[in-house]
């Protein structure tokens, strides 16, 4: 049977975790405790930093115990965290060696994450393959990631623990518009996870993309075109609290983009812009500066542009609606949330990990020690682990730079103040290719 | 439309003959006639005389401004000072006189009272007669300035006119630096100004290339560049001779009780080969082979000590932050695949050392679109074997693969060991078809009587008449 919410696509809406071999072992017991007794949003970040050094030896033991060809027992020594090659951690390890373990994003590339996996042979049902936009060049293909169906029941948990918290109220009641093509749920994770979450918590889902019949030899991305009917029944939804899901492009094709006529005959087929979210409405985006044009250097510059069109209220006098920015990483189980922001404002937009990721700056791409006093503005290498990804060791360099924060304990957001369990970051940027003095080959 | 505007574009280009593009292509032939009828000792002592110029401060302050341009141009000083003080050598008598009487290619029967003698007679019925060759074109790379200098002076000094096609880094400075030194040499070298960045350019490059009767095309560079020039050579009705340099790599081969026995002197030296021009040379070794039946020898200090050792030698050149994210990769992947891996204290990955068994370790595992040898620096993995009988079938194997992607093979082996080990080594160098053996003062220094990859280049630049039966007599 199809459990797929969205016309037969997206993250089942029974993940049947308790089918699977690991919901039995201790650490995934260990989490279900952890996440389910307490919001964990609501830590200091000294209590969270202590939470996950409470987690490091039964997260290692935890792949020790389930390890596939003794791939970890292997990679474990070979990167100096245990004695020997049979899994005896060594003692004394610190948060900071999970840096040892590091995975590039680049070697998840195709099937780099294979190797990784803890899974022998998990068919369709019992997980996801998400697959990156494969934007960036000069690679071995986009990134894909296998993710078990415990891995997203997770994911589904603490994701909507990261809405309630940007939100500063519990989700369970709305509209929501994402503004791609419901089958991108079945490979996209931020589509995926992001609809999945907002589903599960009682939200009406709407797709704004469709994907239109077109050569057997185009992609998905290329075949894209808006679904106007969808649009419509939302922007016309009377809702007070509607979310609008958009990736940075996204926006500045429907808003910016259009001119003269093209301006005109979307208005007439979409009655908007403006767009009216209701008095609770938000808008949320993700996907960075992916696709659009060079003129375009921060996604600051597009929601400034569209900050008048997207409103939170049901007249043209209503105030711009709050962005929350998203860094949704195809390779991250969890997304690092932004909080609610004014568009106008000028203020930073600093993201934050659950705090059940770990997260590390690094000196740089040249040095990728952990910096343990990052100063603020200043500009690092960023590395996460995850501890409740259960397929694969999910200690990551994405390859992207951000800009460290100042210490707070509580921050200010366009709807309400606050906690912080653990430091965030503002993206910065990717890594460079740049050329230098290259001394060529064939000089005698 | 834009079709249309292309079209009238490139015709007239081609409509525009070459000659007038190049105005010293109608008088090239002319030139020649004025070289053949000039004694060729008359170019070595002015060559020579250079010498005392560079000396004086005219010529000191020509070097100055050559420097400067190089460095503008984004060379490394230090690698600039040496490329300029290797060209100086150049001028003198005794390394000219090496590279023109060169006893190893049986040039020294030309030497008579230290002047060239064209006509020699080998024996009663034999000998020969060594004449300029005509017409030869250059190609510069632009890593290095030293190789395309010395095809320069030696075609001029074999009696060539010479055309030189140089790199866009070199394309001012060059002629800048050549123009007006007190030698006629300008009145016989041009440079084509043409820049592979511009389409059009390429054109006219195409068209002086196929439709000029060179002798002989000289051609420095990459492997994308011999490829594109032999492409277009092949079209020369002429068929030139060619003399291509190819991209090519060295191996280092340590017997470590040899090496042991002056181990701190050893180390030095390794570490010099590694650091060298940033270990970009075609004769920088980028592979290493330790050779010892005993299989209980640890090799740990001596990873360590010379990871020490790049680390005095070290500057910082790595910018590339892509670059190091797969530098790490790389690295990873030879850590996980049991290789032990040697990283320095002081500058993490940027100087790192491999030791692995039996073969690459990235051999069997995906180490696609990382670091190729020309995009990483102070980076040797050293494999361990019991004997030499393996390393033909492991260095054919890793020029298949990205590391030694666009590397045709190894040009030079570096030895560290005894006499006898050294004769595996000659068999070694036998069967990979290496040019080189040499220890670690030459693997930026060539040996004037060097073959350059198999070629004399002055040899190359010159026709060699054969003279037989009673027609030698006459000689």
């Amino acid at each position: 049977m199809n459990t797929r919410p969205f016309d037969g696509n997206g993250i089942p809406i029974d993940l049947n975790e308790s089918s699977s071999k690991l919901y039995n072992d201790e650490y995934y017991q260990l989490l279900k405790k952890i996440i389910n007794s307490q919001n964990l949003l609501n830590s200091s970040r000294e209590q969270t930093k202590n939470l996950q050094k409470s987690l490091l030896y039964p997260y290692l033991e935890f792949f020790i115990r389930n390890d596939q060809n003794d791939f970890y027992k292997k990679l474990f020594f070979n990167r100096g965290l245990s004695k020997d090659q049979n899994g005896t951690l060594k003692d004394n390890l610190e948060l900071f060696d999970l840096i040892k373990l590091r995975v590039h994003s680049d070697d998840l590339r195709a099937d780099g994450q294979k190797i990784r996996l803890i899974h022998e042979d998990l068919n369709k049902e019992q997980g996801m393959n998400f697959i990156s936009s494969g934007t960036t060049v000069g690679t071995n293909g986009p990134v894909n990631v296998f993710r078990s169906n415990i891995s997203l029941s997770l994911s589904r948990l603490t994701n909507g623990n990261l809405i309630d918290w940007s939100l500063g109220k519990t989700v369970n009641e709305g509209e929501t518009l994402f503004h791609m093509a419901p089958e991108m749920t079945n490979f996209l994770a931020f589509a995926a996870i992001g609809s999945d979450f907002l589903r599960d918590r009682g939200l009406g889902i709407k797709f704004g993309a469709k994907v239109n019949k077109g050569p057997k030899d185009s992609t998905i991305w290329q075949r894209l075109g808006p679904d106007i009917k969808q649009m419509k029944s939302f922007f016309k939804n009377q809702n007070s609290t509607k979310y609008f899901i958009a990736s940075g492009v996204g926006l500045y094709k429907m808003f910016m983009e259009p001119r003269g006529i093209k301006k005109l005959m979307m208005k007439l087929a979409l009655s908007a812009p403006p767009v009216y979210l209701g008095e609770k409405g938000v808008l949320m985006i993700g996907g960075g500066l992916k696709r659009l044009p060079s003129s375009i250097t921060s996604l600051n510059q597009v929601v400034q542009s569209t900050g008048d069109f997207i409103l939170a209220g049901n007249n043209k006098n209503a105030p711009a609606a709050p962005v929350i920015d998203m860094l949704g990483l195809t390779e991250s189980l969890n997304v690092f949330i932004g909080v609610p922001t004014n568009p106008f404002s000028n203020e930073p937009w600093i993201k934050f990990p659950h705090p059940l990721t770990y997260t590390a700056l690094l000196k740089s791409p040249f040095d990728l020690t952990p910096v343990e006093n990052p100063k603020e503005g200043e500009e690092y290498l960023l590395f996460y682990v995850n501890f409740m990804t259960l397929d694969y060791v999910e200690a990551i360099i994405p390859g992207d730079f951000v800009k460290a924060t100042k210490d707070i304990d509580n921050i200010d957001t366009a709807l309400g103040k606050r906690n912080i369990s653990q430091n965030g970051f503002v993206y910065s940027r990717r890594a460079e290719q740049n050329e230098g003095f290259k001394i060529r080959e064939g000089c005698g | 439309m834009i079709k249309f505007f292309k079209k009238k574009e490139n015709s007239t280009i081609n409509s525009k003959p070459i000659a007038e593009i190049f105005p010293w292509l109608t008088t090239i032939d002319e030139k020649y006639l004025d070289l053949c009828n000039q004694d060729i000792n008359y170019r070595i002592r002015e060559v020579l005389s250079l010498n005392t110029y560079f000396k004086s401060n005219k010529g000191i302050k020509k070097l100055e401004t050559l420097k400067k341009d190089l460095i503008s141009n984004g060379f490394p000083e230090n690698a600039v000072n040496i490329e300029i003080n290797f060209f100086l050598e150049l001028f003198q008598e005794n390394v000219l006189f090496k590279l023109l009487f060169n006893e190893s290619a049986g040039l020294h029967l030309h030497l008579k009272e230290k002047k060239f003698i064209n006509s020699i007679q080998i024996n009663k019925d034999f000998g020969i007669i060594r004449t300029s060759i005509g017409k030869v074109f250059i190609v510069g790379s632009s890593n290095t300035l030293l190789p395309v200098l010395t095809s320069l002076m030696l075609s001029y000094i074999a009696g060539n006119v010479t055309v030189v096609q140089l790199s866009s880094l070199h394309k001012h400075c060059i002629p800048n630096f050549l123009k007006n030194i007190p030698s006629e040499l300008s009145n016989f070298v041009y440079f084509t100004n043409l820049s592979h960045e511009n389409k059009d350019d390429l054109l006219v490059l195409e068209d002086l290339i196929t439709s000029t009767n060179w002798n002989v095309i000289n051609i420095w560079g990459g492997n994308d560049s011999l490829s594109y020039y032999n492409k277009i050579i092949a079209n020369n009705k002429n068929r030139p001779r060619i003399v291509n340099m190819e991209p090519l790599t060295g191996a280092v081969l340590i017997q470590r009780d040899y090496f042991d026995n002056n181990y701190h002197e050893n180390i030095q030296k390794l570490s010099y080969s590694i650091d060298i021009m940033g270990q970009q040379l075609c004769s920088s070794p980028t592979i290493g082979f330790l050779i010892n039946e005993d299989e209980d020898i640890s090799n740990d200090s001596l990873m360590k000590d010379l990871i020490i050792s790049l680390e005095k030698k070290y500057t910082p050149n790595n910018h590339n932050e892509r670059n190091s994210i797969n530098l790490d990769r790389m690295i990873n992947i030879a850590r996980d695949n049991g290789s032990k891996v040697y990283t320095s204290n002081l500058y993490g990955n940027n100087i790192c050392i491999i030791e692995s068994i039996n073969d690459s370790v990235f051999i069997n595992n995906n180490s696609n679109n990382l670091l190729n040898i020309h995009e990483r620096r102070n980076f040797l993995e050293f494999i361990r074997l019991k004997n030499f009988s393996q390393i033909p079938k492991i260095i054919a194997n890793i020029f298949s693969i990205y590391s030694y992607k666009e590397t045709k093979k190894i040009q030079t082996i570096l030895s560290f060991g005894d006499k006898n080990f050294d004769h595996e080594v000659h068999k070694l160098t036998q069967l990979i078809g290496a040019y080189r053996i040499i220890d670690s003062d030459y693997v930026l220094q060539r040996h004037p009587m060097e073959t350059l990859d198999n070629f004399n280049l002055f040899i190359e630049f010159t026709n060699t008449i054969s003279v037989t039966g009673s027609r030698a007599e006459n000689l």
